[in-house]
């Protein structure tokens, strides 16, 4: 049974070391734990798929400054900042 | 050199998308872009001129950012702990040795013919990446939207990283979760 345990881990455990291998965290018995329940488990295969897909898609996005220029500060605000910033400066 | 007088003109805009997309709050993300101003006035003797006025301004919003991280984290830890046993929100059975439920198992992506590098899905991405808990957004945009260390992550707010870990694994079960019900299935 003990043998076992070291072997097989849960779906549970899978996908967290799926998440970390994406990180090159994982010690070379985690790395074979995990190797042995994506070679017998399908559902957890594609979730570690998918997983990278994930990933890939987000380095994607950040080198392209996704959340750049979806919100504008009103005028007013703007204005009021700046007067703040002046006054700041005058001291 | 800095040059205060065009702050607010050349970079307020820029630095409020940056905080609103971390912090997901506009009055918040306001707020912290307002004491940025502040403290960089305070702080321009630091400024050794290495970094441009735009990568420096950013760095103290940045601090601003995990200073707030850090103390959303610290206030409700026991919410995370909830998070993780909220039984609604799981996504393996502890009855069955923690195979997943089958209602919460990926489905296949490659029979959709929807393209994952479109602005579709990135915008699918975004909007599930702003429903995620505060306390797992933290932790997932120090990590994928600034690509910090696992070691540095945990230091700046303040976390064991088998904690770290515990918020990633939930964090990206959702996201996946959130992005196979609202983009692969049409």
């Amino acid at each position: 049974m003990s043998i076992k345990r070291k072997i097989f881990i849960t779906c549970k455990t899978a996908t967290l070391l799926t998440c970390k291998k994406q990180d090159n965290a994982l010690s070379f018995k985690e790395e074979i734990q995990l190797k042995i329940h994506l070679l017998i488990c399908t559902i957890c295969s594609l979730f570690s798929k998918q997983s990278n897909l994930i990933d890939e898609q987000l380095k994607r996005m950040n080198a392209e400054n996704y959340e750049t220029n979806v919100l504008q500060l009103n005028e007013p605000t703007k204005i009021e900042l700046q007067n703040k910033i002046n006054s700041e400066l005058e001291k | 050199m800095l040059n205060p007088k065009n702050w607010i003109t050349l970079y307020a805009d820029y630095l409020l998308n940056f905080a609103y997309f971390r912090v997901r709050n506009r009055e918040l993300a306001e707020d912290l872009i307002q004491e940025t101003f502040i403290s960089a006035l305070k702080s321009q003797h630091t400024y050794n001129g290495t970094a441009n006025e735009k990568t420096w301004l950013t760095a103290i919003l940045k601090n601003k950012i995990i200073d707030y991280y850090r103390s959303s984290l610290n206030k409700q830890t026991k919410i995370t702990d909830s998070i993780d046993n909220n039984t609604n929100n799981d996504f393996f059975n502890s009855e069955t040795s923690f195979h997943w439920f089958e209602k919460k198992q990926p489905q296949d992506w490659n029979n959709t013919e929807r393209n994952i590098e479109s602005a579709e899905f990135n915008a699918a991405l975004v909007n599930c990446i702003q429903k995620m808990p505060v306390k797992l957004a933290a932790v997932f945009s120090l990590k994928y939207m600034d690509d910090e260390a696992t070691e540095t992550i945990c230091k700046e707010v303040g976390i064991s990283s088998s904690n770290y870990w515990v918020m990633i694994h939930r964090a990206k079960l959702q996201l996946r979760e959130c992005l196979e019900k609202n983009w692969f299935k049409v």
